[in-house]
């Protein structure tokens, strides 16, 4: 079964790591089903792994016969799971303070209050940011709050952790809620306040105590959790001079997050003999061998092809690397035309080339692997009169493989040396190197 | 009033004067009848794109607003409020005073968001009445890591005192009963009007004689005035004005009495000879001031001549003036979107 990922994160100088999964059968409404583990493949994805803007992956998992037999004959759900861990949500709550008794003689005069004085946004609702999770936040819904000096006023500000996605609130990490100088939070699950500076404004911030049974818990939460909080406000600080003081609450979680996709899974009784089956899946997977090895000639040449066109833009030869990507087969039309129209820029400036190629040359250089990686899986569909010759195939593609992988590490000395800059996917390449050349036999 | 001013109304009257006919037709020259009419009083407005609908993050911008009094009476001590949300918007320091511009000559800065006032109303010296810009460099400060974009608004709030004066002919009949013979000088009868060049318009004048002792009559108007203008009508009292468009806290005996909102002061003369005040009822102690308050934008005052008119004066016409003073308060607003630079 094979499933594709797609993730980008929010802010780059924050990367997701994301672990993935797959499991098959042990659905919570059939419990006599045995669960079995499945294999992510490519194998490297089941590690632990970072994402740093967008990406979008094809996994696949897979089921040996073994496990398909304890499942047993009969429909089955098979999870693919993937969680990201320190995701972070930040929401803001809107709300309106005014004097107590000039609000209680407008009300009295009929006057609407937040029309009179321009506020377009007459009933905020918190604000969060995209993801899995949804941060709600209210408080007291007769708006503006009227304070007094006089009078101290406690209005509610309830905050709720709601999950949005299919999947579920692994584990939360942090809650943090930070209000304006002049309102301090009590009756709280918090200890004291943190003063912090932001950008100029002073602003009080609270480290939720997660222990604190005032959250209830903070695992495994696939519906929602609520916390409720007294605001006292000072008035002094809180109404500036504006008859009508408008303030922020801001709230943001830090949690790890599994998401789970569900497919559902018929499972035959085979008609063909145990044995008939077993070389219908080496018939496939031999297919694929041959797949992977084409693959991975492609990629070679499309790594080999870019290098030669960054060569020759580095020199100034535009009219070469022209001829190089219209006599190229690695690229489409739209590919080619993109491609002509960045060694027209590269006449003027050849470092966000290069930076760009060198991203390229790390994409091309992990499928390289995982083409490598796959091919040795499926050898094993092969009889034993060509199983030799496949596996010469195999090896001396992985050792072209290695030589593009070399050769495009040379080329990024190349650039790092003429531009001061950094390609940051070189470690990429050489992981992929080495485990490249683990695979040889 | 400054100098361009005073030139534009000095060709203003050149121009009038130019108008009239050798026939002595005086139409399409303005009277001082022209500037008591509308509903409008200080007319305030956003500069176009001041401030802009969209604007960067930690980026500087301009925020313009057009200040005007429309209406027939000076405005002498307002008070102009800025409202930003400071989590996002700073406001330029007090002591930076480029940072404010302003080209009305009776203005005063009082604090970092607001400006003391003073605008004339329309005259035949200024018959557009006096107007003026005011232009303040904001800052929209930087958003939170992960939000892309925020709404923000931006108002300003105006308080002032302002001032209606209404003054229609009325009959004044010693004669209720008809009884003497020969044709009458005028009728009673009610007057309906529109407006006086102020928010808040005297509407109805009803009225009758009523009898006091064998020989004098006692003339009653029923005073109807209405709010109708865009703002809120506040008793025009300088703590109130300082108040409204501030946190100020509001005067406490003004609080307790609840004469805050919707209140305005009225006193009634009827011309005999001198300006004779009116009794009217609701009053104040002196009995000749009377605090109306205002129900639904509508308030009603019951005015009398106490000593009356003596029956021998017959039947004669005389004018009648009505004074109402009150504060006005009213707000514009504009929503500004802040984003973060695309990259």
């Amino acid at each position: 079964m094979w499933a594709t990922l797609n993730a980008k994160t929010l802010d780059e100088s924050q990367p997701i790591n994301i672990s993935l999964g797959c499991i098959a059968g042990g659905d919570d409404d059939s419990v006599d089903v045995p669960e079995v583990q499945g294999e992510i493949i490519p194998t490297k994805l089941a590690n632990e792994f970072e994402i740093e803007s967008f990406d979008e992956i094809d996994i696949g998992c897979r089921i040996d016969n073994l496990n398909v037999r304890t499942l047993g004959v009969g429909n089955q759900i098979v999870r693919f799971r993937a969680s990201f861990d320190k995701f972070k949500t930040q929401a803001y709550l809107k709300t309106y303070f005014m004097d107590k008794d000039r609000k209680r003689e407008m009300q009295r005069n009929g006057i609407d209050i937040l029309a009179k004085y321009g506020i377009m946004d007459s009933a905020p609702v918190a604000q969060y940011t995209a993801g899995p999770v949804k941060i709600g936040a209210e408080t007291t819904k007769s708006l503006p709050i009227g304070i007094s000096s006089g009078e101290p006023i406690l209005p509610r500000f309830g905050i709720t952790i709601e999950n949005l996605w299919e999947g579920k609130i692994e584990k939360i990490n942090e809650i943090i809620v930070k209000t304006p100088s002049g309102i301090t939070l009590e009756h709280c699950p918090s200890g004291k306040p943190k003063e912090e500076n932001d950008d100029g404004l002073i602003l009080n911030r609270y480290d939720f105590d997660l222990s604190n049974p005032g959250i209830g818990k903070t695992e495994d939460i696939d519906t929602f959790i609520t916390m409720n909080c007294v605001m006292d406000v000072a008035p002094d600080k809180i109404l500036g001079s504006t008859p009508v003081s408008t303030r922020y609450l801001r709230i943001e979680t830090n949690y790890k997050y599994q998401l789970e996709t569900r497919f559902n899974v018929e499972i035959r009784e085979s008609k063909t003999s145990d044995e008939e089956n077993y070389a219908e899946t080496l018939k496939l997977e031999s297919e694929n061998f041959d797949i992977n090895i084409q693959n991975m000639k492609n990629l070679e040449e499309y790594t080999d092809s870019l290098i030669g066109i960054n060569q020759n833009c580095m020199r100034g030869d535009v009219n070469s690397a022209t001829k190089l990507i219209d006599s190229s087969k690695s690229y489409d039309k739209e590919t080619k035309d993109k491609l002509k129209h960045n060694v027209n820029i590269c006449k003027n400036d050849n470092s966000i080339i290069s930076l760009d190629i060198a991203e390229a040359l790390s994409w091309s250089s992990e499928n390289i692997l995982s083409e490598s990686e796959r091919a040795k899986i499926n050898i094993r569909g092969f009889k034993e009169d060509v199983y030799i010759t496949k596996r010469d195939s195999l090896n001396s593609e992985i050792l072209n493989g290695k030589s593009a992988m070399e050769k495009t590490l040379e080329h990024i000395n190349e650039i790092k040396q003429r531009f001061s800059i950094t390609p940051k996917d070189e470690q990429k390449i050489k992981d992929a190197l080495e485990k490249l050349t683990l695979l040889e036999d | 009033m400054s100098n361009a001013n005073k030139l534009i109304g000095f060709l203003a009257i050149i121009i009038l004067i130019g108008c009239n006919t050798k026939d002595g037709n005086t139409e399409g020259i303005l009277t001082s009848k022209d500037f008591y009419k509308g509903t409008s009083s200080l007319k305030m407005e956003f500069l176009p794109n001041s401030p802009p609908k969209e604007i960067y993050e930690e980026s500087e911008f301009i925020l313009g607003i057009s200040l005007g009094n429309d209406g027939a009476y000076d405005i002498k001590e307002g008070i102009l409020t800025l409202g930003v949300e400071s989590d996002y918007i700073r406001l330029p320091e007090l002591d930076k005073a480029e940072k404010w511009r302003t080209d009305i000559d009776n203005s005063v800065q009082i604090d970092s968001n607001k400006l003391g006032f003073g605008l004339k109303g329309k005259d035949i010296y200024t018959p557009m009445g006096e107007q003026g810009n005011i232009f303040l460099a904001l800052e929209a400060k930087k958003l939170a890591s992960q939000s892309q974009a925020l709404k923000s608004n931006i108002a300003a709030t105006a308080c002032y005192t302002y001032k209606t004066t209404a003054v229609s002919t009325v009959c004044i009949d010693t004669d209720i009963t008809n009884t003497h013979f020969g044709e009458k000088g005028c009728v009673v009868k009610d007057i309906a009007m529109d407006s006086q060049g102020a928010p808040v318009a005297v509407t109805a004048i009803n009225y009758k004689m009523l009898p006091r002792g064998p020989n004098f009559v006692k003339p009653e108007f029923i005073i109807t005035i209405e709010n109708k203008g865009n703002g809120e009508v506040i008793y025009p009292d300088d703590r109130i004005i300082s108040a409204l468009c501030g946190k100020g806290e509001m005067p406490s005996d003004i609080r307790e009495q609840q004469l805050i909102f919707n209140v305005v002061i009225m006193k009634v003369f009827l011309s005999r000879g001198i300006d004779r005040p009116l009794k009217c009822s609701p009053s104040s102690s002196d009995g000749y001031t009377s605090l109306i308050r205002l129900k639904e934008g509508k308030g009603i005052a019951r005015c009398t001549l106490e000593e009356g008119v003596d029956a021998r004066e017959g039947t004669f016409t005389t004018p009648l003036q009505i004074v109402v003073d009150y504060g006005y308060t009213s707000t514009i607003s504009q929503e500004v979107l802040i984003k973060k630079p695309e990259k």
